[in-house]
């Protein structure tokens, strides 16, 4: 017989549910390895930290969405938000499976030429554009979408002065419903700012309006708020034709599709609540289909969505530091993954698993990151299976802003890897070093 | 103004050449002076076709005729026949060419008279003009008193040193020693008789002339002749009969006309000449009995009576054909004719007036194709299931337990052509998993009226989503409805089919989806075919920028300049500008016409593909190597994908082995051209791009490559041609675009 597992003992207020005589049995979900790879032999391998991408999730997950809009829509196309994740390997897969780019500076925009992407490709978001940004996308015939109006000025200015035309989309804010109103992007469409803005790019000389973008915001619940979104855009759409006999080429909704995680506060786990991307789909084509375009009319409908696409394709691997009882008598556990790499646990209530079978007992634990700083919590409260110092945890969906938006601090940041379609593996981002940080500091002292 | 009379002037030499050569189907000039040449043995007869030929023309021309018929020659042939015919039996005099003139105005006018009551059946008028013409004429004959009766072939010699002097006499008298065959003597000499000429020597040069115009129309013209001969022998009818020459050329132009000519040439239009002729034999024979009551003879009574019903009888059919087919597009010559056909068999729209596409958005799989295992069996079994799969080939999520867990369930369902609803239904609640309501067996139905007699039904919409009623008209791709569960169905699915009555579960109709991209590994285009069983199929998306640059406006000129340098030595051999011009003829064509060389470039463009249909003129022109490399395109948004075809051999081969493969191309084609085009970048789905496409063409002789031309082209922004070709060692390079 194998020997059981020693756990520490602990007493415990039972406070749900009538109890056997051996307490509260809870079936603890444990992920003991990704696209049949067992974590002890990829953390062996690669270190602890580590984030790993399932390049099958990448791929299955952006089917499921080509197919959830392409089976509703005749034109559609969807965009990579690089600022979602830029890792160049992750970058490729999409571009691979037919995503354009989605960049919101000179550094996304240059990080998609080096890929290869054509510059017709690229879609130019954002609200910081300097000239030489401008200029760039300008030479590259990416298809910029303006901001705002001094943005609008300098674009008109850079364009005479490279006597060459730029082809240019204009972000609407609009009133979808829900809140906030994200009204920091873009032109408003209520108030008419989007028309005085329209008017001026009609009769721009070097300019050539070929869309409407629209982004109304993040982690969005509700598919009804873009069909919302998207038959105001159709009305803008149909009008400028009224008035310019001129049909844009495409409406870009933008992306803020949810993911399956759960955001702090939220009362059902999002794998319940979230939309599915034929939610999403459904409502979004329907608008624009049963708005007043004519169906040979139909715009090229973008999208941009980042997190949606991602985030369930990784993961970070991490382990267990400390086992420590705080003064309440919580339980509470150490990691070597802190949220300098999760940038995320800011939102969300990250699901955090063992990799291997634990005992049914849990109890409510706080789970601290690594980092000699007080706000380094990963999870405030997660109820919690024993785990023993040096376990090997692993936290899911974590594929979206972490490894772009994660700090430096303290540590390097670890190795990140992609698992591929025949279940190799293969280091895509390398754990840095010392030579890393040296080789961009210059010390006067020296 | 002097550029005017020049046309005119050619219009009019045209018009009369080619109402000689008409005769036996054909606009070929050498045919049509060999048979000048013959009309003229007999010189009083052939002054007589001429003037009937004139007059015929020249009224075609003042009274404002059709000017595509009048040059083609067709509105002469009849008049000239008449003109010849009437002047072999009198003597040449005045008032011969004074009835000459009058027969010639009267099968004039009977002419234009038969080609509307026969056009409206779209049938030929043949030579019905003619018969009734010289019918009216010979009955008359014995009260026409001021005529002699000509007194010609009996003193044939004299005739014969008055032509040619004595060669022509030892010619003469060479060949009817040298050619005893008694079936071959018959064969000439109903070749000659077609033109009223009684020597042999009028029967070798125009099978000459036969031989050089046709092949196949020379093939045919021996197998009519064979068949009969053999069937006079067969029911013992006695051949050498004076009276059979004048009678035999029936079968001759029976054969010409309905094996090749009319049909396009292939094994069952000649076995249908075998099996036709031994009729054509008994019409002759027993129309003789009663004409020579009458004292006239039926002369191609036999044969206009045959092809006609034939005819005729071929256009009632219900299913479209695939044996036996109505010449599309008459190019006049049975070799063309046919090698058009063979590649275009597919392409071709004038088979198919409905073009469909896929009746619904994205990416489906056909569950259930044509004479499926389930249900698309005996009178429904050309009909097609799609349904939606992911990539793990599961068509629902969860359990599948409800309708909604499946891909399809709810996906908008589109108008697969423009159309009239004729029926709509939308009341049938859809089932639960696995039922089936065979009460209602169709389930909610929308069916639309695309054109007489072609229909489509979509079946199995869901309860309550449709959104045309009966008498909407649609559009192409406008959406109908949401696909469901109703009806016979035990899980959600499309039923689509075709069918030629507009009742609801009316037998399907064998019909091909007009395009659709096939997906596999890589993607295909298909046109007009039929989707098969777990084929993955997808509508394509059309490019801005390649529908707008393929789109060749009538009037659109264009110009640029090609350059021909060998590669080797590094040498330009040639470089010259070019001009185009884009216009239409009279059956609704869109052409290219070259100023410099006037070879023209015929094409088709149905909004989804550009092809080019046929070439006519110089080859290795300017326009030739844009036909080649153009020769089809789709207009879609197809990154990576490939289109195949065939390029009518006659473009590409010349020589003898042309000339072999002319002669069994009605059974069997060793000579194949095969057309690949790969788009390696078609901009992008906004056509901010170039687009780049490459193609190449192989030659094969029997399977085997004999040798390849490399095509690579580039489609500007402003709609610019950049075209390289390599061949061997010669390096093409050819620049066009809209000129101002």
């Amino acid at each position: 017989m194998e020997k059981l597992i020693y756990e520490k003992p602990v007493i415990s207020k039972i406070n749900a549910g009538m109890p056997s005589k051996f307490g509260l049995p809870v079936k603890q979900k444990i992920i003991s390895e990704i696209d049949g790879l067992a974590i002890s032999d990829l953390m062996e391998k690669f270190g602890s930290p580590v984030f790993v991408f399932s390049e099958k999730t990448i791929r299955e997950t952006y089917s499921e969405a080509k197919r959830a809009f392409e089976t509703r829509y005749p034109k559609v196309q969807f965009a990579w938000s690089y600022k979602t994740n830029y890792l160049d390997a992750i970058c490729s897969i999409f571009h691979e499976e037919g995503s354009w780019a989605e960049v919101v500076s000179g550094f996304e925009f240059n990080k998609a030429l080096s890929l290869g992407v054509n510059g017709s490709q690229i879609l130019f978001n954002g609200p910081e554009k300097s000239e030489a940004d401008l200029t760039l996308a300008i030479e590259n015939n990416a298809s910029i979408h303006i901001d705002h109006f001094d943005e609008l000025y300098l674009l008109i200015e850079t364009a005479r002065k490279l006597n060459k035309k730029a082809r240019v989309s204009i972000r609407i804010n609009l009133d979808a419903g829900i809140y906030p109103i994200w009204d920091r992007f873009g032109f408003n469409y209520e108030n008419g700012e989007a028309w005085n803005a329209i008017n001026r790019i009609m009769l721009a000389d070097n300019l050539e309006l070929i869309g409407l973008h629209t982004h109304i915001g993040t982690y969005i619940m509700v598919g009804s708020a873009y069909a919302i979104a998207a038959s105001k855009l159709a009305n803008l759409y149909v009008a400028i034709h009224r008035k310019f006999d001129y049909w844009l080429k495409y409406i870009d909704l933008g992306g803020g599709f949810a993911s399956k995680n759960t955001l702090k506060g939220a009362y059902m786990p999002g794998t319940e609540t979230c939309p599915s991307f034929d939610d999403y789909a459904e409502a979004i084509t329907n608008a624009l289909i049963s708005s007043e375009i004519p169906h040979e009319n139909l715009p090229l409908l973008f999208l941009e969505t980042g997190r949606a696409m991602i985030d369930d394709a990784g993961y970070l691997l991490t382990t267990t530091l400390a086992n420590k009882r705080l003064n309440n008598g919580k339980n509470s556990l150490v990691i070597d993954a802190g949220v300098n790499l999760l940038f995320t646990s800011f939102w969300y209530n990250l699901g955090i698993f063992p990799s291997k079978e634990t005992s049914s007992f849990t109890e409510e634990t706080t789970i601290y990151g690594p980092l000699c700083m007080n706000i380094d919590v990963i999870r405030d409260t997660i109820v919690f299976p024993q785990i023993k110092v040096g376990d090997q945890l692993v936290i899911e969906r974590v594929g979206a802003y972490n490894v772009s938006q994660w700090m430096q601090f303290i540590n390097y940041r670890p190795n990140v890897v992609l698992i591929d379609l025949e279940g190799k593996t293969h280091i895509i981002r390398k754990r840095e070093n010392l030579e890393t940080f040296k080789s961009l500091e210059f010390n006067p002292k020296l | 103004m002097g550029e005017n009379l020049k046309i005119k002037i050619h219009d009019v030499i045209s018009s009369i050449i080619n109402s000689y050569s008409q005769v036996f189907f054909s606009k070929d000039k050498v045919l049509a002076i060999l048979l000048v040449i013959i009309s003229f043995f007999d010189f009083g007869a052939g002054i007589g076709g001429l003037i009937a030929v004139i007059i015929a023309n020249l009224l075609a021309y003042y009274l404002g005729y059709n000017s595509y018929l009048l040059k083609s020659g067709l509105y002469g042939f009849n008049s000239l026949l008449v003109g010849l015919g009437i002047g072999l039996i009198y003597q040449p005099s005045i008032e011969l060419y004074v009835l000459i003139a009058i027969a010639a105005v009267s099968t004039f006018f009977l002419t234009i008279v038969f080609q509307g009551v026969l056009g409206k059946y779209g049938l030929p008028f043949l030579s019905v003009p003619f018969l009734l013409s010289i019918w009216i004429v010979s009955l008359a004959g014995s009260q026409l008193t001021a005529l002699n009766i000509s007194e010609r072939g009996i003193y044939t010699y004299n005739e014969l040193y008055a032509l040619g002097g004595n060669n022509l006499i030892n010619l003469y008298n060479w060949l009817d020693s040298f050619i005893s065959s008694s079936f071959l003597r018959t064969y000439f000499y109903s070749l000659g008789a077609i033109f009223f000429q009684k020597g042999l020597l009028a029967g070798i040069i125009i099978s000459l002339g036969l031989l050089i115009y046709s092949r196949i129309t020379f093939v045919l013209s021996f197998l009519g002749f064979t068949v009969a001969y053999l069937f006079y022998a067969l029911v013992g009818i006695g051949f050498d009969s004076l009276s059979y020459t004048f009678i035999g050329f029936n079968y001759i132009l029976t054969a010409i006309a309905l094996g090749g000519y009319y049909l396009i040439p292939g094994k069952v239009s000649y076995l249908w000449i075998i099996l036709l002729l031994p009729t054509v034999v008994l019409i002759t024979i027993s129309t003789q009995q009663v004409f020579l009551l009458l004292n006239i003879s039926p002369y191609s009574l036999p044969f206009n009576i045959v092809v006609l019903s034939f005819l005729y009888a071929l256009k009632l059919r219900e299913k479209r054909p695939n044996k036996l087919i109505e010449t599309p597009v008459q190019l006049g010559n049975p070799e063309k004719n046919l090698y058009l056909q063979s590649g275009n068999l597919k392409r071709f729209p004038v088979n198919f007036p409905v073009s469909a596409s896929l009746p619904f958005y994205g990416e489906w799989k056909v569950s259930q194709a044509q004479d499926g295992k389930i249900t698309h069996q005996g009178a429904w079994r050309h009909a097609w299931d799609f349904i939606i799969t992911d990539k793990n080939d599961k068509q629902y999520k969860g359990q599948g337990d409800y309708p909604k867990d499946y891909f399809c369930f709810g996906k908008a369902i589109v108008a697969p052509y423009e159309g009239k609803v004729i029926e709509v239904i939308d009341s049938i609640p859809d089932n639960t998993i696995g039922d089936i309501n065979t009460k209602n067996n169709w389930g909610n139905t929308v069916i639309i009226e695309h054109f007489s007699n072609i229909y489509t039904q979509l079946s199995h919409l869901k309860y309550h989503s449709i959104e045309v009623k009966q008498g909407d008209y649609v559009k192409q791709g406008q959406s109908l409805g949401k696909c469901g569960n109703s009806g016979r169905s035990p899980y959600p699915h499309l039923h689509f089919q075709f069918q030629s009555t507009p009742f609801i579960g009316s037998p399907t109709l064998e019909y091909p989806i007009g395009n659709y991209l096939l997906k596999t590994d890589k993607i295909a285009l298909k046109t007009f075919s039929f989707p098969e069983n777990n084929q993955h199929l997808v509508n394509p998306t059309i490019n801005d920028l390649l529908a707008k640059a393929l789109h060749f406006i009538p009037g659109q000129r264009i110009s640029g300049n090609i350059r021909i340098e060998s590669i080797e030595k590094k040498e330009i051999l040639h470089k010259s500008d070019f001009h185009w011009e884009v216009n239409t003829d009279v059956y609704n064509t869109t052409y290219i016409s070259s100023k410099e060389d006037k070879s023209l470039a015929y094409l088709y463009n149905d909004g989804k593909l550009h092809y080019f249909t046929n070439f006519t003129g110089k080859k290795e022109s300017p326009l030739y190597w844009f036909f080649l490399a153009l020769f089809k395109i789709p207009l879609g948004f197809l990154p990576q994908s490939t289109i195949q075809d065939q390029i009518p051999a006659n473009l590409l081969f010349k020589g003898p082995i042309k000339l072999l493969q002319d002669f069994i191309a009605p059974l069997y084609l060793f000579l194949k051209v095969d057309y690949h085009l790969e788009i390696k970048n078609t901009g992008d789905i906004l056509s901010a791009d170039d687009i780049k496409m490459h193609s190449v063409l192989k030659k094969k002789i029997a399977g085997k490559e004999s040798s390849k031309y490399n095509f690579s082209l580039n489609i500007g922004q402003e709609g610019s041609f950049e075209i390289e070709i390599i061949h061997k060692d010669i390096k093409i390079q050819l620049l066009c675009g809209n000129a101002i």
